[in-house]
């Protein structure tokens, strides 16, 4: 692990690439993109808990719903109120 | 963009309900499943999916123990397959697609911009002989020949276009500018009076002038003699026939007599309006079954509208509208106050549009004179016009 984030930032090659790590886009309050994710652990309409490489990330907000959903990517629209990680 | 994609595709709206709906769709999702719209229905979760992934669901759904419910199937593949044994619908539908392209491939309208002194007629039965007609396969016509054609037949053409812009066929020309007619001054002539008149003035450009300021003229007399003598009196006088020219402005007297009746009939609307309709194809008309019009006095103006589907594809269908309006003529009689009136209206009507622009209105003096039924009207219209006329020097008149 060390060796491969040493490698990343000496050539500044992107880390989510070399280290499988998620990229979260943020479009205001109502979209949200998580790449590089694992699966889902919960889905409601409040509350979305998605395991990734880095741990759990967990978005809050109300009226939550997944637009598209592939291995990749996971896309959510709603009313965004938080993000987190979750150790 | 993407949904029309979706609906080509053909997608299933599903409702899935269980213990762990998350697990069910990790697993669709790592086995290559395309998702979308993941909301939460009634029940339980509603999601799309396509319909080969649909049936790719199954095992799944044991694995998690969940239950799936289709709720709608959506897309054009399902339409496809509801309607696949309706032939006649495919047929008709196929059928109106031929005939809008049959129909769309024949010229319907002929539209000739830009001519003033050609008429359209005398373009369009040029343009019948060169083959340009409506109810023509427009792939068949040869607008440049057309063009070439066009400019030679008709000399007041100084540029032409022929283009077919979907069923019309456009002739856009211009006229070449008029050249000015050039006075004819070859030949000797006097100039006279065309009516009777006083002179007011006279101005004469070429010839001798005959009459002077005052004179009282007849009609036919000579004023300006197209003859010129040269030298010193009494010694060598040389004559010379010229084209005499001037112009003579007199003061004529105008005489008008008419009539005035006291009876007389007017035109009132009674604002019944009464709509037929009919529909034309090429030439032919075809009436709609509609009873004759019950008014008794009336007057029938046509209206015309072409069908097309857009400005550039008029189609060979017309419908037309009758618009009938009722009448009722009403009997009037005036008395004398409003025969005179009338009268005067009458003779003003009269001196704007028998005299001519040049012509200044000076007086107007009326008689009336009682006849039975109405008034004689005798009127006499004084104005200021030209009255120079040319008249031919005839050769052996010399």
């Amino acid at each position: 692990m060390g060796i491969k984030k040493l490698f990343s930032s000496m050539f500044e090659l992107p880390k989510e690439i070399i280290l499988n790590l998620p990229l979260i886009t943020l479009v205001g309050s109502e979209e949200m993109s998580v790449e590089n994710y694992k699966n889902i652990i919960e889905y409601t309409e409040e509350k979305i808990r998605v395991n990734t490489s880095c741990g759990v990330i967990k978005i809050e907000g109300s009226k939550l719903s997944i637009k598209q959903i592939t291995q990749e990517k996971l896309y959510v629209i709603g009313k965004i109120t938080g993000v987190g990680y979750l150790y | 963009m993407l949904w029309l994609w979706n609906y080509f595709r053909g997608y299933v709206v599903i409702e899935v309900t269980g213990f762990s709906v998350e697990r069910f769709v990790n697993l669709a999702v790592h086995h290559g499943i395309y998702i979308w719209d993941v909301k939460f229905g009634k029940k339980g979760v509603v999601m799309k999916v396509s319909p080969k992934g649909f049936k790719m669901l199954r095992p799944f759904c044991r694995k998690t123990k969940c239950k799936v419910r289709i709720l709608q199937k959506r897309g054009y593949p399902f339409i496809a397959f509801k309607y696949r044994k309706r032939k006649l619908l495919a047929g008709g539908f196929i059928f109106l697609v031929i005939s809008l392209y049959l129909l769309s491939s024949f010229v319907w309208r002929i539209e000739i911009i830009g001519n003033d002194k050609l008429t359209n007629t005398q373009i369009l039965t040029s343009l019948k002989s060169m083959g340009l007609d409506t109810g023509r396969v427009k792939y068949l016509i040869d607008t440049k020949k057309i063009k070439k054609t066009l400019q030679l037949k008709f000399n007041e053409i100084s540029w032409v276009d022929v283009h077919i812009k979907g069923t019309r066929a456009i002739v856009n020309l211009s006229e070449s500018i008029e050249k000015k007619e050039v006075e004819d001054k070859s030949y000797p002539c006097d100039i006279i009076a065309a009516k009777d008149g006083v002179i007011t003035n006279m101005v004469t450009v070429s010839g001798t002038s005959v009459r002077k300021q005052k004179d009282i003229v007849r009609k036919g007399d000579i004023l300006v003699k197209g003859e010129i003598t040269a030298g010193i009196e009494g010694e060598s006088v040389v004559r010379e026939i010229v084209h005499a020219e001037a112009e003579v402005r007199a003061r004529v007297f105008n005489e008008m007599s008419f009539f005035v009746p006291f009876k007389y009939t007017e035109k009132r609307y009674t604002g019944d309006t009464e709509k037929k309709y009919g529909l034309k194809i090429l030439e032919k008309k075809f009436n709609l079954p509609m009873p004759g019009t019950k008014f008794k006095n009336y007057e029938k103006s046509i209206s015309m509208n072409q069908l097309k589907i857009n400005e550039d594809y008029p189609l060979p269908f017309f419908i037309y509208t009758e618009h009938i309006k009722e009448f009722r003529e009403i009997e009037l009689t005036r008395n004398i106050e409003q025969a005179k009136e009338y009268a005067d209206k009458i003779i003003t009507g009269r001196v704007v549009r028998e005299l001519d622009i040049d012509a200044d209105f000076v007086d107007k003096t009326f008689e009336y004179a009682q006849e039975p039924g109405g008034i004689r009207v005798n009127a006499v219209v004084v104005t200021i016009e030209r009255i120079d006329q040319k008249q031919r020097i005839e050769a052996n008149s010399l």
